[in-house]
């Protein structure tokens, strides 16, 4: 079980690489996305496509609005699987 | 007596505004950028003098001089509008006047965003097939341009102006050329989109208390703010339902429709809900990147721009879904022009060579 979280971690922190076009391991958990170069409003809608493509989870913008790190959004997504 | 949609015209004002312009204001972002992420080169922007109402009157014009309808056989103008150019009179019962219309012709206004030309068909097919009218023009007219902060890019790169005119008649045919509809609205969502000042609730005019946002964009209480992230969302919460719903209402599959047409939002956002629905690309009509989004007007600006391409032919079945501000949606099945009326569509070539009279 724990082993499946972290290879759910590791995918989905490959995913963030990919949006916010970083190299491959170069984000972790803690990172706070909105510091990053190229967060805009413009990711943040490729967040929104990208979250409901690959998880089926349509963004909870509200519950978003709070969030800071990359483990907050990952936690979004958690939160959505369960309550499916 | 069945109502059917037989002709659309639409008018663009002539100002210009291009990706480039943009991204000289906003050297962040770059033409090629705003495309990717909008699907939009340029959009046509009313110049100061030019209101909804001048947009709708030069689209009607269209509509008239293209030999469709007799002015005079026209018993009905619905006008959909969030930019009226005045809290009172209705622009409908001006632009009767304009038009030279006849003064037994009922007029009305009516506010709806990107579900407002949906809505329209349902409020003219409810008005032909109770016998209250046979010859209806449907206009919808936007200058969003004038509600936009100059130093918003987040609505400056996706809002144009432009105005359609859509002709619906009685005829005589036996089923139904426009519906089911599927109807839909969540009051929820209405601060998501909104110019929040200017209306009775708060009557301020005052550019000075304009505030930066998180992602650096201005505006004040009397111009636009739009959420687009709560509105992508939204989006993809509703249409797809919509569409199921509308399906099951119709007992069609995507396969029935020769061609479906959205509201015009943004590119990204439709070719995210094409996917997550599974229509085929060849099927689902584009038409924006050289308008944006114009609210009610993009449905009726798509299909007249797919009569003219060939990819809207008479007799069609087409699927429209329209969505946003409210937060308000419609969707619905038309027969395109069942019965074949012909329109000055045609180009110059091939149109038949006038007889020259003989001099006598």
């Amino acid at each position: 079980m724990g082993e499946q979280v972290r290879m759910t971690e590791q995918e989905f922190l490959r995913n963030m690489d990919e949006l916010f076009e970083v190299p491959a391991g170069a984000l972790k958990m803690p990172d706070k996305f909105r510091d990053l170069d190229n967060w805009d409003s413009l990711k943040l809608l490729t967040l929104i496509a990208l979250l409901d493509e690959k998880y089926g989870v349509i963004l909870d913008v509200e519950r978003f609005a709070s969030s800071k790190t990359l483990a907050d959004i990952f936690a979004i997504i958690e939160a959505a699987k369960r309550s499916d | 007596m069945k109502a059917a949609v037989t002709a659309t015209e639409f008018y663009l004002p002539e100002g210009l505004l291009t990706n480039e312009d943009l991204c000289r204001e906003f050297p962040d972002w770059t033409p090629a950028k705003i495309q990717e992420k909008t699907g939009i080169e340029s959009r046509r922007v009313a110049s100061a003098e030019q209101t909804s109402l001048d947009l709708a009157q030069q689209a009607c014009r269209r509509l008239l001089d293209s030999g469709v309808v007799d002015p005079a056989e026209v018993d009905f103008v619905l006008l959909c509008t969030q930019s009226p150019d005045y809290f009172l009179p209705t622009s409908a019962c001006i632009l009767q006047h304009r038009l030279g219309l006849r003064t037994s012709c009922g007029a009305l206004d009516f506010n709806l965003g990107c579900s407002g030309f949906v809505y329209g068909l349902g409020i003219a097919k409810g008005l032909i097939e109770t016998g209250q009218a046979r010859k209806i023009i449907l206009v919808t007219a936007e200058t969003y341009s004038k509600f936009l902060h100059p130093h918003d890019r987040s609505v400056r790169t996706i809002f144009g102006d432009g105005a359609a005119a859509t002709l619906i008649e009685a005829v005589d045919v036996n089923p139904d050329c426009i519906g089911p509809f599927v109807y839909g609205t969540d009051g929820s969502g209405a601060r998501n989109l909104i110019v929040p000042a200017g209306g009775m609730r708060d009557r301020s005019r005052n550019d000075s208390t304009a505030q930066k946002d998180e992602f650096g964009n201005e505006r004040g209480p009397e111009n636009l703010y739009m959420n687009g992230a709560e509105i992508f969302s939204f989006t993809l919460r509703s249409v797809p339902a919509a569409v199921q719903s509308l399906l099951q209402a119709t007992a069609k599959t995507l396969d029935d429709f020769d061609v479906v047409v959205f509201h015009q939002a943004n590119q990204y956002m439709l070719d995210q809900l094409r996917k997550k629905l599974k229509i085929p690309a060849e099927r689902f009509y584009i038409s924006m990147r050289t308008t944006g989004n114009t609210v009610s007007a993009t449905i009726p600006i798509a299909l007249c721009n797919a009569a003219k391409d060939g990819v809207l032919k008479n007799g069609a079945t087409v699927m429209l879904v329209g969505f946003g501000v409210g937060y308000s949606w419609a969707a619905t099945s038309i027969t395109w022009n069942p019965l074949g009326k012909s329109v000055a569509h045609h180009d110059a070539a091939s149109l038949p060579t006038p007889k020259v009279r003989q001099q006598v």
